[in-house]
C-alpha cells in the first residue's frame, strides 16, 4: 500500500467534465491564399452532450461529445474573370481583321469578390477519443544542474509530478456538407455578383451576369471545382484551411494531452517558510495514477 | 467598376463617347493636324503623318489628348501618329463622361480631311449598344433612318456573347429598315455621303419583370 | 461480488499511511529542528556537543542559518530571585505515530492496544540540566547572609554579611548538561467539531505515560504536568479548521470547490493504519 492514497469517483468526474464542458468556448479566425484565390473562416464554437467513462483498462472514455457552432462562416475571395464588351471587328478582310473596336473592360482590374458562406449547418461533428492516464515528471528545463530544491523554489523552477491524458484514439468527423452546398455557393455568388454590381440598372447586371454565364460555372472556373463540391467544401476548410487538425487540437489539449490536468510540486510543502525558517518540504516517490470502472486513484509515496 | 459604360444611353458620331469609334482613311501621303474637341471647345492637338513605312491603322484616343494638353508641362511635344498611304486612323473615347468630337486638316488648308461631325463617304461609325430598347437611328445631315431594336438578354444557363457585328449603310437612306441586335453587340454604319449618325432610344425594355 | 471503491462514500478521498506520516515527521524534525530542540542560548551555541540526544539535522539548515534549538531563559535557582540559573535543555528527539491497528504494544496503563479509531503517539524526550562543577563551587561560595541565631542565646550578632547591590542575572558554568531520556507514549482520536463549513478537526489526547520513573508520584506529577501541558498549550495549537479549498480552473473555466464529506460516520477516520479523509466536491462559475 502506498503511503498516500487519493482517490477521485467516476461522478466527480462526471460533473467536472459536465462544468469544464459547459465553459469551453473556442474562437478563431483564418485565412489562407490558396493560389488562384484566398479562403478564410470566422468559427465560434461551444460543446455539447458527451460522455465519459472511467474504464477498467487505465483509460478514460469521452464518447459522442458534439461541436456546437455559435458561428461559422467562410469566405472565398475570387478574382472573377474581366469582362469587356467591343473588340468586334471593323474592317475584315480576307487575310483576317485589318481593323477592331476598342475594348472597353467594365472593371478596372480584375475585381475581387468575397463569397460569404454560413457553414453553421455544416458543421456536425462529434468527437470521441479514449485516453490514458500516465504521469510524467517534469525537471524543469531552466534550472540549473545542481540547484538545491530551496533555491528552485525561490527562483520558481520547481520540479514537478505531472498527470497526463495521453490520447488513444480520435475520431473527429468535422463536416457534413448536403448536396445543397452547391446552391449555396451559387447563391452567395449571386450576392457578391449583387455587391460588386450595385449601382447598376437591373438590366446592366442582367447584361452582365449573361455575359459572365451561370455563376457557378464561373465559380468552377476560377476555383476549379470538382463535381462533388461537398467534398471540395469539406478539404478546403477541413485540410487547407486545417480546420479539422486545429479543433482536434484545440479539444486534445482542452482535455489534457499537452496541458497536465494536475501538477505536483516535488518536493511537497509541508510546512511554509516563516520568520526566517526555511519551508518543510517532502519528496515524493513512485508516484502512479490508475482508473478502475469507479474512480481515478493516484498513489505516491514519501522519500 | 467603369459605370459610365452603362450610362451612355444613345450614340452620336458627332459627339463620341465611350461607345463609339470612327474610321476614316487617309488615302494621299501628307502631313496632317487635328484638334480634338468636346462641343466647339478645343481640348487637344495632334499630328498625322501619312506615309509609307507607316503601320496600316493607328488608333487616336480623344480623351488622352484632352489629358495631355491639360499637363502640357510634362508633355511639351505634340504628338503624332503615323500611318501608311490608304491606312485607316481609328478614332475613340477611352474614358469619361464627355462627348467628343475630331477635326482634322492639312496645315493651311480651310478644308477639313476629316470632320467627326460631318461624315464622308467611306468613314465608318463603329458602335456598341448595350441598353435593351427599340432606337432610332438616323442621319442628321441627311433623311436616312432605321430602327434599332437591342434584345434584353437575361442570365441563363448558357454564357451570352455577342454576336457578329453587323453593317448599315447611312445616307439619305439607310440601307436596312429594321435591325435587331444584342446588347454589347458591334454596329457598323458606313456613311454613304454625308452623314452625322444618331442612335436615340425611344422605348427601352426593362426586361420581363421590368427594371430592378 | 463488487470490489468496495474508495470513493463509495465521497466524491474524492484521500489516505495518508503511517509509515508515510512517520516518514514526514522525520522530514519536519530534520528541517524545522528548532520546533523540537529547546535550551538555553550556552545549548544553543554548540548545540552538537551539549544536547543530550544529539538531533539529526537536514544540511540545508544549517546551510540557510535556521537555529536548531529555540533559546529559553536558564532554569531559575530558587531563592535566588532569579539571579542564578542553570542550563537546560529538552528535547523530543524520536517521534513516531501508530494508527490503529496497534503495531507495537501501548504501557497497560494505556491500555495495552489501540481501540477503534484511536491513534498513539511516541516520543523519546531527552533533557538535562547543566550542573556546576565542584571546582566552581569551591571557588565562588554562596554570598554570604545572616545566619540564624538560636532563640535564647546568649552569643549576639557579629554582622559579617555585606548588602549586596543589585546584580544581573548570572547562568552557573558548567562543562556539560546532566542528561536523562524518558519514553513517553499518548494515546488519541480524532473528533470534529462545529457546524458546517466551520468544522474543526480535533485531537484529543485520551491518555499518556511515561514509562518507568521512580517514585510512582513522581512519575505521576511528570504525567499530569505534561498532560495539562498537551491540553493547554499544544492542543489548542493543534485544531485544524477542516479546509474548505476553492480551486480556480485554468482558461477561466470557474472553479472547483472541495469540502470534508459530512455523511461519513468518522471523517477523518484512523483505521486501516491510515488517516482517511473524504471530501465532496462542487464545481462552479
Amino acid at each position: 500500500m502506498a503511503d498516500i492514497t487519493v482517490a477521485a469517483s467516476e461522478d466527480a468526474f462526471r460533473e467536472f467534465f459536465a462544468h469544464v464542458r459547459d465553459e469551453f468556448a473556442f474562437a478563431q479566425s483564418d485565412s489562407a491564399d490558396l493560389g488562384p484565390f484566398v479562403a478564410g473562416y470566422s468559427i465560434d464554437i461551444r460543446l455539447e452532450d458527451g460522455t465519459v467513462d472511467l474504464r477498467n483498462d487505465n483509460t478514460i472514455s469521452i464518447s459522442e461529445l458534439d461541436i456546437d457552432p455559435v458561428v461559422f462562416s467562410g469566405f472565398i475571395g475570387v478574382d472573377i474573370p474581366e469582362i469587356c464588351i467591343g473588340g468586334f471587328c471593323i474592317l475584315p478582310s480576307p487575310w483576317g481583321c485589318v481593323i477592331r473596336a476598342p475594348r472597353i473592360c467594365v472593371f478596372d482590374d480584375n475585381p475581387d469578390i468575397s463569397l460569404s458562406l454560413d457553414l453553421a449547418p455544416f458543421l456536425r461533428a462529434e468527437v470521441s477519443f479514449i485516453g490514458s492516464l500516465l504521469t510524467r515528471y517534469f525537471v524543469n528545463p531552466a534550472r540549473p544542474p545542481g540547484m538545491d530544491y530551496l533555491t528552485a523554489e525561490d527562483t520558481g523552477l520547481e520540479n514537478q509530478w505531472q498527470i497526463f491524458i495521453d490520447t488513444e484514439a480520435v475520431d473527429l468527423d468535422l463536416f457534413d456538407f448536403a448536396d445543397i452546398a452547391g446552391d449555396l455557393l451559387e447563391a452567395a455568388l449571386d450576392a457578391a455578383i449583387n455587391t460588386l454590381l450595385g449601382p447598376l440598372p437591373g438590366w446592366a447586371k442582367d447584361l452582365v451576369k449573361a455575359i459572365f454565364g451561370p455563376l457557378i460555372d464561373l465559380v468552377r472556373a476560377v476555383l476549379d471545382l470538382p463535381d462533388d463540391i461537398d467534398e471540395w467544401l469539406s478539404d478546403l476548410f477541413g485540410v487547407s484551411l486545417g480546420l479539422i487538425d486545429l479543433i482536434a487540437q484545440v479539444l486534445l489539449d482542452f482535455f489534457a494531452r499537452e496541458n497536465p490536468i494536475n501538477v505536483i510540486e516535488d518536493p511537497f510543502p509541508i510546512l511554509p517558510a516563516a520568520g526566517g525558517l526555511i519551508p518543510v518540504k517532502v519528496p515524493l516517490t513512485d508516484f502512479t495514477v490508475r482508473v478502475t470502472d469507479d474512480e481515478m486513484i493516484v498513489e505516491a509515496n514519501v522519500g | 467598376m467603369r459605370t459610365a459604360v452603362f450610362n451612355q444611353i444613345g450614340l452620336d458620331s458627332g459627339a463620341l463617347g465611350l461607345l463609339g469609334s470612327l474610321v476614316h482613311a487617309f488615302a494621299d501621303p501628307g502631313h496632317y493636324v487635328g484638334t480634338a474637341l468636346v462641343g466647339d471647345d478645343p481640348r487637344g492637338e495632334f499630328e498625322i503623318v501619312v506615309a509609307d513605312d507607316s503601320p496600316p491603322s493607328t488608333h487616336i484616343d480623344l480623351s488622352a489628348l484632352g489629358r495631355l494638353r491639360r499637363d502640357p508641362c510634362c508633355n511639351p511635344d505634340q504628338p503624332a501618329f503615323r500611318v501608311a498611304p490608304g491606312g485607316r486612323a481609328v478614332f475613340h473615347v477611352g474614358g469619361g463622361h464627355e462627348r467628343w468630337a475630331v477635326l482634322v486638316g492639312e496645315p493651311r488648308s480651310r478644308e477639313a480631311e476629316f470632320d467627326s461631325r460631318s461624315l464622308g463617304h467611306g468613314d465608318l461609325f463603329a458602335a456598341t449598344v448595350l441598353r435593351p430598347g427599340t432606337y432610332k437611328v438616323r442621319n442628321a445631315h441627311g433623311s436616312g433612318s432605321t430602327e434599332l431594336v437591342v434584345r434584353y438578354v437575361r442570365p441563363g444557363k448558357e454564357k451570352y456573347t455577342p454576336p457578329d457585328p453587323i453593317s448599315i449603310g447611312m445616307g439619305s437612306q439607310a440601307s436596312r429598315k429594321a435591325v435587331r441586335v444584342g446588347p454589347a453587340q458591334g454596329i457598323i454604319f458606313e456613311a454613304t455621303e454625308k452623314a452625322r449618325i444618331v442612335v436615340a432610344l425611344v422605348e427601352p425594355d426593362d426586361g420581363p419583370s421590368g427594371d430592378r | 461480488m463488487k470490489v468496495v471503491a474508495l470513493t463509495d462514500f465521497s466524491d474524492l478521498f484521500g489516505s495518508f499511511h503511517e509509515r508515510g506520516l512517520n516518514q514526514v515527521i522525520r522530514h519536519v524534525m530534520a528541517k524545522r529542528p528548532s520546533l523540537f530542540n529547546y535550551g538555553t542560548a550556552w545549548v544553543a551555541q554548540d548545540w552538537e556537543k551539549r544536547l543530550c540526544c544529539r538531533p539529526e539535522v537536514a544540511p540545508e539548515v544549517i546551510t540557510r542559518s535556521n537555529p536548531v534549538v529555540t533559546v529559553e531563559q536558564p532554569l531559575p535557582v530558587p531563592g535566588t530571585n532569579s539571579i542564578l540559573g542553570l542550563n537546560w535543555a529538552l528535547q523530543i528527539a524520536d517521534l513516531a505515530i501508530d494508527i490503529h491497528a496497534s503495531d507495537r504494544e501501548l504501557p497497560k496503563e494505556l491500555g495495552g492496544k489501540l481501540a477503534k479509531q484511536q491513534l498513539a503517539l511516541f516520543a523519546r524526550v531527552c533533557g538535562g540540566i547543566g550542573c556546576p562543577s565542584r571546582r566552581f563551587l569551591d571557588a565562588f561560595p554562596p554570598v554570604a547572609l545572616d545566619p540564624w541565631t538560636v532563640p535564647g542565646a546568649s552569643n549576639t550578632l557579629m554582622r559579617t554579611a555585606v548588602v549586596a547591590p543589585p546584580r544581573d542575572p548570572v547562568t552557573l558554568p558548567t562543562e556539560g548538561l546532566t542528561c536523562f531520556e524518558l519514553d513517553l507514549y499518548a494515546t488519541a482520536h480524532a473528533r470534529v467539531m462545529g457546524p458546517a463549513g466551520a468544522q474543526v478537526l480535533e485531537i484529543v489526547v485520551d491518555g499518556l505515560e511515561i514509562v518507568d520513573i521512580e517514585p510512582q508520584g513522581l512519575e505521576n506529577s511528570l504525567e499530569c504536568y505534561a498532560m495539562t501541558l498537551i491540553r493547554f498549550v499544544l492542543m489548542p495549537r493543534m485544531r485544524v479548521l477542516l479546509p474548505v479549498f476553492v480551486f480556480n480552473l485554468p482558461l477561466g473555466l470557474g472553479s472547483v470547490t472541495v469540502k470534508a464529506a459530512t455523511t461519513v460516520p468518522n471523517n477523518p477516520a484512523a483505521e486501516d493504519d491510515q488517516i482517511k479523509l473524504f471530501v465532496d466536491m462542487e464545481v462552479g462559475p
